[in-house]
């Protein structure tokens, strides 16, 4: 059997990238490690949180936006410091999403039959000066549906190019290699894992029933990134956050193991900026885990008095949500790698969000009379209920 | 667990900060010392205007109708009881993103290390950086992950598609 492209990893990305090809007539290969139960990712566990420039949402809550300002704001975060090595083509591909962000994106979703909630908001607030870090306005625009809903759009359109033989979708399949002949890719190698009954986003086991090799002068490698290999992340830490933590919680599912970019950096792949990576300090545990560590992240709103570990404020601006990587930074060099938050009843109800689909439900399930009833209850609830059961 | 085990509720600071304490099983949370910093942060808030850049925040943060709704609530002080028990939190690093990766061109394609194009290969994703190897440099603005993989997802798409 001929394939046009293979595509590695059944995520967002490679969901993505099969929908556009198959919908020009190729025919694509899409291949995933874990079972079919976990088709889409981490993006379905994630609260759907979109970057969107200037849109109709904004505007209608009063922000004023616009390209330039966030412009501004993407470079302030950024820091690009190595534009002609390592930020060569990144801080280009940074340009063109800052375009993709303000103009397209948001109509192509909608097409899609993604819509958003109407309050957009404020992530990442900075507290530098103007051209620092930080978003200066809110542009934190959660899906309708959250993470799930977006994944349902896509795989929408890839169950039809399959029933349309397109696409050929085969779960439990994990590429080991990846065959490169005289600089150019012709193929993957790998091995067929035994079926699993793993439930979404729980891990599956890695027993090996057989191999395969499939050839394609084309392939798509969207296998996500390092976030659930602990043994990674430590080996990549940077000297500038400080030391690496000893104790951590996962904030991703197993599959997010790292494993692919290592091979391909074998083939002959370029990694860059290997020591740039993004990790939450209001992470706390999951009391009914569905994978290992299992971590949950506060989206925190800003009135929370933030302590170290031996009781002394942070210093401007780590307030929560402002600035996430110099928090880390902040914490790691006092020694301890947990800090705490001191609040307020008042404060727990107003303003703690549960960063993922599942801690969300009204969000989640689209139900606009269990999100008013949330934002009325908002002010009555008790506090077991915002880390309650689901 | 019923509740979230990293999470402590108290009617009062000194009792907050034993349970603190307790949690970790360590006993460097000073009770004094905390409630000199809550009192002083407290009594930034009898003015509108203040010098703690926390409280400054929060009063502009409400401008915003949207925090105003449902995100920033009304500046207040903890230690009244009025605002109900005191809750803790005790927070830990947790793992997420990775912003470096596969450095790719504009049209998605994966490079060696002498910045030449290996024919044929295409990175998109989390795996790519979300772009070009680390499209957010060192910090990200949020929501730009997922939309960094719908990007790069169609770009990539687009270009395979169309070649
Ligand atoms: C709880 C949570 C909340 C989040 N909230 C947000 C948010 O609000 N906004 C936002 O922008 N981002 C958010 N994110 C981040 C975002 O969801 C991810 O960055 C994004 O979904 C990554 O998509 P991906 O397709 O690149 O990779 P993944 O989703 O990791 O998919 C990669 C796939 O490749 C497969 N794979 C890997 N290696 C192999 C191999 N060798 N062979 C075969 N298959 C392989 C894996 O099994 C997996 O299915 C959140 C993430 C989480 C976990």
């Amino acid at each position: 059997m001929g394939f046009d492209v293979i595509v590695v990893g059944a995520g967002l990305a490679g969901l993505t990238a099969t929908a556009e090809i198959a919908d020009g007539g190729k025919k694509v290969l899409l291949l995933d490690q874990e079972p079919e139960t976990s088709i889409g990712g981490q993006a379905w566990w994630s609260f759907g949180g979109l970057f969107l420039i200037d849109s109709p949402e904004q505007r209608k809550m009063g922000i004023k936006d616009s390209k330039e300002l966030a412009y501004q704001d993407w470079m302030g975060s950024a820091g690009f410091d190595r534009l002609y090595d390592e930020d060569y083509w990144a801080k280009q591909w940074a340009e063109a999403y800052l375009d993709f962000a303000a103009d397209e994106k948001r109509d192509w979703l909608r097409s899609l039959g993604i819509k958003f909630f109407p309050v957009v908001g404020w992530a990442e607030r900075g507290g530098y000066l103007a051209d620092g870090h930080g978003n200066s306005v809110p542009r934190f625009h959660i899906v309708w549906g959250t993470g799930p809903a977006i994944v349902e759009a896509f795989e929408k359109r890839i169950r039809t190019q399959i029933d349309q033989g397109l696409v050929t979708y085969l779960p439990r399949h994990r590429v080991d290699q990846l065959l490169i002949e005289n600089g150019a890719a012709v193929g993957v190698k790998g091995s067929i894992l035994e079926p699993s009954n793993a439930k979404r986003g729980e891990k599956s086991s890695r027993t090996v029933i057989d191999d395969f090799t499939y050839k394609s002068p084309t392939i798509v490698i969207s296998s996500g990134g390092i976030g659930a290999n602990f043994d990674l992340i430590r080996k990549n830490w940077p000297e500038r956050l400080g030391s690496s933590p000893q104790n951590m919680i996962s904030g991703v599912p197993d599959h997010v193991d790292g494993r692919m970019l290592e091979i391909s950096e074998k083939t002959g792949a370029r990694i860059v900026n290997r020591d740039r990576m993004w990790h939450y300090t209001e992470g706390i545990k999951n009391h009914s885990p569905v994978w290992t560590e299992h971590g949950i992240r506060i989206l925190p709103g800003p009135s929370s008095l933030w302590f170290d570990a031996e009781g002394n404020r942070f210093q401007a601006p780590n307030f929560p949500g402002f600035d996430t990587l110099g928090t880390l930074e902040t914490i790691m060099k006092t020694g301890y790698d947990y800090s705490w938050f001191i609040l307020t009843q008042k404060i727990i109800e107003k303003e703690f969000a549960l960063s993922g689909s599942e801690q969300n439900p009204d969000l989640t399930g689209k139900s606009y009379k269990r999100l008013l009833e949330r934002l009325k209850k908002w002010s009555a609830r008790s506090c077991s209920s915002i880390y309650g059961s689901r | 667990m019923d509740q979230g085990e990293d999470f402590v509720v108290a009617n009062n600071l000194d009792d907050l900060v034993n349970k603190m304490n307790e949690l970790v099983d360590n006993s460097l949370l000073n009770k004094d010392e905390i409630k000199k910093q809550i009192e002083a942060r407290d009594r930034e808030l009898d003015n509108l205007f203040t010098k703690d850049l926390q409280v400054t925040a929060l009063r502009g943060s409400r401008f915003y109708r949207g925090d105003r709704l449902i995100r920033t609530a009304k500046p207040h002080k903890i230690l009244d009881p009025k605002n109900g028990p005191l809750i803790a939190v005790k927070l830990n690093i947790i793992s997420r993103k990775t912003l470096g990766g596969l450095q790719t061109n504009l049209s998605g394609q994966v490079l060696n290390s002498d910045g030449c194009v290996i024919k044929g290969l295409y990175a998109a994703g989390e795996t790519a950086g979300f772009g070009g190897g680390g499209v957010h440099g060192y910090r990200a603005l949020e929501g730009s992950f997922l939309g960094g993989c719908l990007f790069t997802g169609k770009i990539v798409g687009e270009n395979i598609r169309t070649s």
